[in-house]
């Protein structure tokens, strides 16, 4: 059931987000909510939201510093553009360019902190709103006989 | 007078929460604190156990929802050890001893065994014995007791009573350890149902009638619980033909109880108070433990999908920071004693 | 050190046999040797990162690409068509069912007759029936969903699991089929459901990423083999990783054991065996037969009628794309793997032209939302390319034929994993391009019938996911490499259980095949053989 061989258990011991960082990656996972339309409540996907920040951080420990520079990009852009304008900047990468390496911290942000944010919040749920009933990366449930099947199946074309 | 009913219902469904709750900690403390590779016998059926616990949690929890409850767990009703469990001011009757997180040893086993024996009903006894006070509850009366008042208040006001939201029910889909088990419920058959598993399978069970075999040789991981406690106790497996009142007699279960890290008995933070390595530990692993119950809390209340991060992150996250305090002794510790996680809430800033 | 049975290589071969030898022989005396180190399985931190980024964590332990400009890579292709490597297996624990995809199709009668029907190869030495019963077997093993009343081929047993579902996505093939006239079933998927039968491994919950399942739902050998080793039940069970094996010592007809480099301490080390086990896949188990070599085996072990390394094979893996006018339901991938195949085409009447399946990718509307969002779409223009015209695909497999030019060998320098790299040297059969004519017409028909006009000529992966044949069972010592108990032709103790084995891989998937195979050699050596 378990691993024979693990991690060592201090590697466990990464660094954390602050309050505020935590807070404002919190406010971009929600924004994306509204600029998509979606309809899911954010709300109960807080404390995995959560846990994922701290599994990003605990594999690679730089995600600590992105997190805290998405925090402070958004911090500047609210300031200039006010709270809507200032997520649609980030999501709509309209000043995107096709480097793969991220040129400027806006780049950086997309990349690391709102483009992984978008992916998890479509498998935690958002997806529904595009008419599928899973999606990958969505724990749709097990096969069981005589139980409602955990995907759209050729008989609900029917 | 229906709304007092409804009340007491409710509330001892939070006790039966944080009884099934209980019972888990000290049962992981006692499988994660073999040494591999010796008791994997021993291990298998505690685990058994554990895994039946969280299924027992997950029933109640079910009956709580359909009947518009809501299942809370946080800083001041998860267990804490030694555990003492009262039920309004009482203690069970059956339950009238400390349960501790410990090392895997022979007394610990028979504290396991303890909280899992089949109890005849104080009410039977008395009456057997024509006594006229009638003592607290078994565990197994209390969930009887549960029973009853779901039947009064479904029969006082039909209809009134399984109103809960389905969509909070847990189904078979988050329970896959012996492939099923947990019972949707929406109305007083399937409480009943559901909760007489949590009876049969654990506390409270008693055959009905003496020679009633109430443990299955022929599938021991499907035994109730004190008589796989039982087998490990006694180093026995129980034949056919064992009387479940007396102890099996069947082939040697080989048990080490010299196989296990010697760790410090109910540890609190302040135990590592001199060991920072330790104490970091700790902190990450109570840090895990109470994102778990939070998300524990949050499955059992209204989204279940978050079951599946409580347990593949949260559970499986516990161990591996578990056995690493479990190998480390405490710096400076006289008695020589392992670290051991102490299951607290860590209140984080919000 | 002196073990009984050694095994090269630790993926489901090793795993199968040593259950089926520990299960008679709780004491029996077992060393695996894996040249690769372990991937973590089933780790949620791992998963999301898979999630998030697409990346694998075992991707490290692949095939770099062949050497290019600039890009020094791996292994070296001399023929006339690249079969690639890369990404083609994986170096470690639990050897490539790490990332297999879990399709598990049994192979039908006629494959087991390819040279009486066709005159083409060399027949099994046995047929259908002498496997059949290890295809149950091997069902369980795996931990197969499928559909136990599909005529197919002859079953004797159940699935262990139901067959999941055909998908919403499987709609514009099934009318095609229907409309066609053309068979078509359930995909029968190594993904383990739920039965009353009690498993502490858990089962699909159908998350949609099977190349790094989060459950363990989805068999990796060394998941299962790290049960076996986990409480010491059997304690003359062994695992060194890192063991990169040189050559397999050979003593007249015995193999006396093997001479392997410790990756972690950079030491040759020499361990004797009863008798050993060659499971490494189809490449490196031919690899190191051919640098066994002794007096009495001057061209390596098993190599005296020059059939080792030769008859080299894979599937041919075609991908057809077309275009569908308009998406009204909103087809989209909601799962990860297939679960409707045609294997019409997969019949005695094919056989001699090079039979194939046709299969329902999960994601023939390849729509995926992530992506879409990521890039900056808005929500308008994404439910406008969703419901609009979309790219549909079908899949397939195709087979080929082993030639004694198509072949691989060692190529003497040591890949980034400390493993010698590999010489493929693969032509195509001249007919080849002609029958792809022949399947462009057939699925041309198909497209027309989804409501969808095919775009252009497919895709064909050569990339060697399915290779096999390289030590290949014969009955006649002169044709092959093993025999019909898959001991290397004259010696008494030596095996090769892989894919290598394999005479022909019909147009199917061929683990579950390996893994009957596994479980029928662990038999056979219970028995009392060598």
């Amino acid at each position: 059931m378990y691993q024979t061989k693990v991690l060592h258990p201090l590697s466990a011991l990464v660094p954390t987000v602050t309050d505020s960082v935590a807070a404002s990656m919190w406010n971009l996972f929600v924004a994306i909510g509204p600029y998509w339309e979606l309809t899911d409540d954010p709300e109960p996907y807080r404390l995995r939201f959560t846990t994922f920040m701290q599994n990003r951080i605990a594999l690679n420990p730089i995600y600590a510093a992105f997190y805290a520079a998405a925090a402070t990009c958004i911090d500047v852009l609210i300031a200039h553009l006010g709270e809507p304008a200032a997520y649609a900047v980030i999501f709509s990468k309209q000043n995107d360019d096709v480097a793969s390496v991220p040129l400027t911290t806006l780049n950086l942000v997309q990349q690391y902190v709102s483009s992984e944010f978008i992916a998890i919040r479509v498998a935690l749920g958002g997806f529904k709103d595009f008419g599928a009933i899973n999606y990958c990366g969505y724990f749709g449930g097990a096969n069981i006989l005589d139980e409602p099947v955990p995907y759209r199946t050729l008989k609900d074309a029917q | 007078m229906a709304d007092d009913k409804k009340a007491m219902l409710l509330s001892r469904l939070a006790t039966a929460v944080e009884l099934e709750l209980s019972t888990i900690p000290p049962y992981m403390v006692a499988i994660l604190s073999m040494k591999l590779s010796a008791n994997r016998e021993a291990a298998d059926l505690i685990r058994s156990v554990m895994i039946e616990e969280m299924l027992h949690l997950a029933l109640v929890a079910n009956v709580t929802n359909a009947v518009g409850g809501s299942v809370r767990i946080g800083p001041n009703n998860i267990p804490s050890y030694p555990l003492k469990m009262t039920f309004e001011g009482h203690e069970f009757a059956d339950r009238q001893f400390d349960v501790n997180l410990a090392p895997f040893s022979k007394d610990n086993v028979a504290i396991f065994m303890e909280i899992e024996e089949p109890q005849e009903t104080p009410r039977a006894r008395a009456l057997r014995e024509k006594e006229i006070d009638i003592p607290e509850l078994t565990i197994g009366e209390f969930y009887a007791s549960i029973i009853t008042l779901l039947g009064e208040l479904d029969a006082e006001n039909p209809g009134a009573l399984f109103t809960g939201d389905p969509a909070w029910q847990l189904h078979d889909d988050y329970y896959w350890s012996s492939g099923g088990g947990i019972i949707p419920v929406n109305d007083l058959a399937s409480a009943k149902a559901a909760l007489d598993i949590v009876i049969t399978q654990g506390e409270g069970a008693w055959p009905a009638v003496r020679g009633t075999k109430a443990f299955n040789p022929a599938a021991p991981l499907k035994m109730g619980h004190y008589y796989r406690f039982s087998e490990v106790f006694y180093g026995r497996h129980y034949t056919v033909d064992d009387d479940p009142a007396t102890p099996p007699t069947g082939a040697p279960l080989p048990v080490d109880y010299t196989a296990v890290y010697p760790i410090k008995i109910n540890p609190t933070s302040a135990d590592y108070a001199n060991d920072p390595d330790l104490a970091k530990l700790n902190n990450a692993f109570n840090a895990r433990y109470t994102m778990m119950l939070r998300q524990l809390e949050q499955a059992l209340s209204g989204t279940p999908k978050t079951l599946y991060t409580a347990i593949m992150n949260g559970m499986h996250g516990l161990t591996s920071v578990a056995i690493g305090m479990m190998s480390t002794p405490i710096k400076g510790d006289a008695a020589g004693r392992n670290g051991c996680p102490t299951f607290e809430w860590l209140i984080e800033p919000e | 050190m002196k073990v009984g049975t050694l095994f090269i290589g630790s993926g489901v071969a090793a795993t199968a046999i040593s259950q089926r030898l520990l299960k008679k022989d709780p004491n029996a005396s077992i060393l695996i040797l894996e040249a690769g180190v372990r991937t973590k399985t089933m780790d949620f931190g791992l998963w999301e990162n898979y999630v998030v980024t697409g990346q694998l964590p075992y991707q490290p332990y692949e095939d770099l690409v062949y050497p290019q400009r600039d890009n020094p890579g791996e292994n070296a292709s001399v023929g006339g068509t690249d079969i690639p490597l890369s990404g083609a297996r994986v170096f470690t624990y639990g050897g490539s069912t790490m990332h297999w995809g879990g399709w598990s199709f049994r192979l039908k009668p006629e494959d087991f007759h390819l040279f009486s029907n066709t005159g083409q190869v060399i027949d099994w030495p046995f047929g259908y029936e002498t496997l059949e019963p290890y295809y149950c077997q091997a069902e369980h093993h795996l931990a197969v969903s499928g559909d136990s009343d599909d005529p197919t081929v002859p079953r004797s047993e159940h699935y262990p699991f139901n067959a999941f579902p055909y998908t919403l996505e499987d709609q514009p093939a099934v009318n095609a089929f229907h409309q066609l006239g053309i068979d078509y079933s359930h995909v029968p998927i190594a993904r383990r459901g739920v039965s009353s039968v009690p498993s502490h491994h858990a089962p699909c919950q159908t998350t949609g990423t099977c190349k790094y399942c989060p459950f363990g739902a989805r068999y990796v050998a060394s998941n299962y083999m790290d049960d076996m080793r986990a409480w010491n039940d059997y304690p003359n069970l062994d695992v060194k990783l890192g063991a990169v094996v040189l050559e397999v010592r050979m003593a007249g007809r015995r193999a006396a054991g093997v001479t392997y480099i410790d990756r972690t301490t950079g030491e040759r080390v020499v361990v004797d065996a009863d008798r050993v086990i060659v499971a490494g896949g189809t490449i490196e188990s031919a690899k190191l037969l051919l640098r066994s070599k002794s007096a009495d085996w001057p061209d390596g072990v098993g190599n005296q009628s020059d059939m080792v390394g030769r008859h080299f094979i894979t599937h041919p893996y075609f991908v057809y794309t077309g275009t569908l006018n308009e998406n009204p339901l909103r087809l989209q991938p909601e799962m990860n793997f297939p679960t409707l195949v045609s294997r019409y085409y997969d019949s005695a009447a094919e056989q001699k032209k090079g039979k194939f399946v046709l299969v329902n990718p999960p994601d023939p509307v390849e729509f995926y939302l992530a992506p879409q969002m990521q890039a900056g779409k808005s929500r308008e223009t994404i439910d406008a390319m969703l419901t609009g015209s979309n790219k549909i695909q079908m899949h397939g497999m195709i087979e080929v034929f082993g030639r004694f030019d198509n072949r691989v060998t060692n190529l003497p320098k040591l890949n980034h994993m400390g493993m010698p790299e590999t010489i493929v040297d693969y032509t195509k059969d001249s007919g080849f391009d002609d029958r792809m004519k022949e399947l462009q017409l057939i699925v041309t028909r198909i497209f027309v019938a989804m409501g969808a006009t095919l775009t252009d000529k497919p895709s064909i992966s050569w990339r060697a996911d399915h290779a096999a044949s390289t030590c290949r069972m014969s009955v006649d010592e002169k044709q092959g490499v093993v025999d019909a108990n898959l001991r290397v032709h004259g010696t008494e103790n030596l095996y090769v259980c892989s894919n290598a084995t394999f005479p022909n891989i019909g147009s199917v998937n061929p683990t579950l095949t390996l893994t009957a195979l596994s479980l029928r050699l662990g038999d056979h050596l219970n028995d009392g053989a060598s």
